[in-house]
């Protein structure tokens, strides 16, 4: 298939391209835009592009890298966002049609403006489940966005646009949201690298809301080095966002330019077993035992009680989510899609005990987990129960059991971010299989171990390098 | 008085929210809860909110071993 002039690479390839004056950043814009043009559409993962807006920025970032000015790390990068984060002078539609009638944002989102600032240049917003409710982003209003290597197949969800372009190579970072597995999910199923931060560490203000609870903001990328980036790019305290911490900003990128035993060197890594081993299909599992083997890793650690932690933010999700739609659900119900409204009204319609049960379990899990991470730094765990099922497929099979991709597929990521902890998605796709993942936790505020070990696999294995499915010699060489 | 509003229907209910054994009654909580909102649920939505009140009822029962401290009922 013919796209025209080459995609361009890698985020930091390009910054750096950009910034010494050897590539203008209106050239990225255009190739970027006739790549979306060309493949967007097959893959239904860009619910909008803005052409004049990218262009004015690139232009503004090409006159600044002609007056000296530096236009920041991500100079001239293209980047796409799920929609539901606020983009000035675009409405922000949740993956719903009943916002699609709501007047435009009138600023962005903070991490959007944050990105902006370093640089980047938001190209267009993605597709995603309704208000990030499900993991497959079949979505009844908008179609359903397809696996970029095999378009028969679901792109995970709920950040699935944001998978299926970062794995097709259309983009080399795109923004999520991780209420459940969202980022986690779809990276894992498309190939890409994926990031869901500590609770409270990036902001959420702009970003239309699920549970307040559980939401998080993350990203997907290409590379460790193209994530790190715009990790670091979006961090610190923002006062507009009650739950976001008060902490300066961590950056990890300098920390990545290590080889790959010096970058684990003093890090205690296990793998999780029970719950994560009994729900994964041979070959989610063995994404697993394939990084602890290039790690050295050898101790299995088991997170008690994670069946029930996944339970509790089922039922947490329900309620909250629930709550935050019962105004629209009864008047506009018959707007919604018709899945999710079911989930939600039975959330609405639970006893309040259930929750609040939840809750308490919440606070004890949290701790519990805390006791483990006494005797270890990073844990790995699969992502998903298995690869990428066809779309339209009402059910999948786990270990035996039938269950439904929409409701399951973030079985294995729920427990996690249940209770706040980061994680950074390893992809993982070994020659002619569909992409798995494997999710390096670390405690809480502790995103830097999750990145050690993260570039690690990518320099020491092929396997854990996305190859984008436009641009597949991407995956060859993980020394940029 | 018999049907959703009656003393009965509500006992149900409220026994519903605080134990999760195989008598869970997903047609009385409902009831219950559309009652105590003052609003009527669409009939073609009926089926799916019931199966997903049976789903979600059925995760908080998995809390219930677990001690109370932890959201449990403390019940082996």
């Amino acid at each position: 298939m013919s796209i025209g002039p080459p995609l361009p690479g890698r985020a930091h390839e390009i910054a750096a391209a950009v910034r010494a004056g050897r590539l203008r950043a209106v050239v990225v814009v255009e190739q970027t835009l006739a790549a979306i043009a060309a493949h967007g559409a097959r893959l239904n993962c860009f619910s909008a592009t803005l052409a004049e807006q990218a262009m004015g920025q690139a232009r503004a970032i090409d006159d600044a890298v002609a007056a000296g000015r530096d236009p920041g790390p991500l100079a001239g990068v293209p980047i796409a966002v799920k929609n539901l984060f606020d983009v000035a002078g675009h409405t922000t539609i949740a993956g719903s049609k009943l916002l699609r009638g709501q007047p435009a944002a009138s600023a962005d989102a903070t991490v959007i403006r944050r990105l902006r600032e370093a640089g980047a240049i938001v190209i267009g917003a993605l597709h995603m489940d309704e208000f990030a409710y499900g993991f497959t982003t079949e979505n009844s209003h908008y179609g359903a966005v397809r696996n970029p290597h095999d378009n028969n197949a679901i792109a995970g969800g709920s950040s699935g646009g944001s998978g299926s372009a970062v794995g097709a190579g259309l983009v080399p970072i795109a923004l999520g949201s991780d209420t459940n597995g969202s980022v986690r999910v779809p990276a894992a199923l498309c190939g890409t690298w994926g990031l869901k931060p500590s609770f409270g560490r990036l902001s959420r203000q702009g970003c239309y809301p699920f549970v307040d609870s559980l939401d998080h903001v993350g990203s997907l990328a290409d590379s460790v080095t193209d994530l790190a980036l715009s990790y670091d790019a979006m961090q610190g305290p923002d006062p507009l966002d009650p739950a976001c911490a008060q902490r300066l900003p961590d950056p990890v990128s300098s920390l990545l330019d290590q080889p790959a035993d010096a970058l684990v060197r003093g890090l205690r890594i296990a793998v999780a077993t029970g719950y994560f081993r009994d729900n994964a299909e041979d070959d989610a599992w063995q994404a697993v035992v394939h990084a602890a083997a290039l790690l050295g890793a050898t101790r299995e650690v088991t997170l008690a009680h994670a069946a029930q932690a996944r339970a509790a933010a089922f039922v947490m999700t329900a309620a909250e989510g629930g709550a935050l739609h019962w105004p629209a659900l009864q008047v506009r119900g018959d707007e919604f899609e018709p899945l999710s409204r079911d989930r939600l009204l039975a959330g609405v319609f639970m006893p309040p005990e259930w929750p609040q049960r939840a809750q308490a379990f919440r606070t004890w899990f949290k701790h519990e987990v805390e006791q483990v991470f006494n005797d270890v730094d990073v844990i790995l765990a699969p992502a998903t129960p298995r690869t990428a099922t066809p779309i339209g497929a009402s059910a999948m099979t786990v270990r035996g059991q039938q269950m439904m991709p929409r409701a399951h597929m973030g079985m294995l990521t729920q427990p996690i971010s249940f209770i706040g902890l980061p994680v950074v998605l390893a992809p993982y796709r070994p020659q002619g299989a569909m992409p798995l993942g494997v999710q390096i936790i670390a405690p809480a505020w502790r995103e830097d171990a999750c990145f050690r070990v993260a570039r690690a696999l990518e320099l020491l294995s092929a396997d854990f390098r996305p190859h984008p499915a436009l641009r597949p010699s991407l995956g060859q060489d993980a020394n940029h | 008085m018999t049907g959703p509003h009656s003393k009965t229907a509500q006992t149900d209910a409220a026994n519903n929210a605080n134990t999760a054994d195989a008598a869970f009654d997903a047609e009385a909580l409902l009831a219950h809860a559309l009652h105590q909102r003052q609003w009527q649920l669409p009939e073609p939505w009926r089926e799916g909110v019931l199966a997903n009140l049976h789903r979600v009822h059925g995760m908080i029962a998995e809390l219930d071993a677990l001690p109370v401290q932890a959201g449990g009922l403390g019940k082996p």
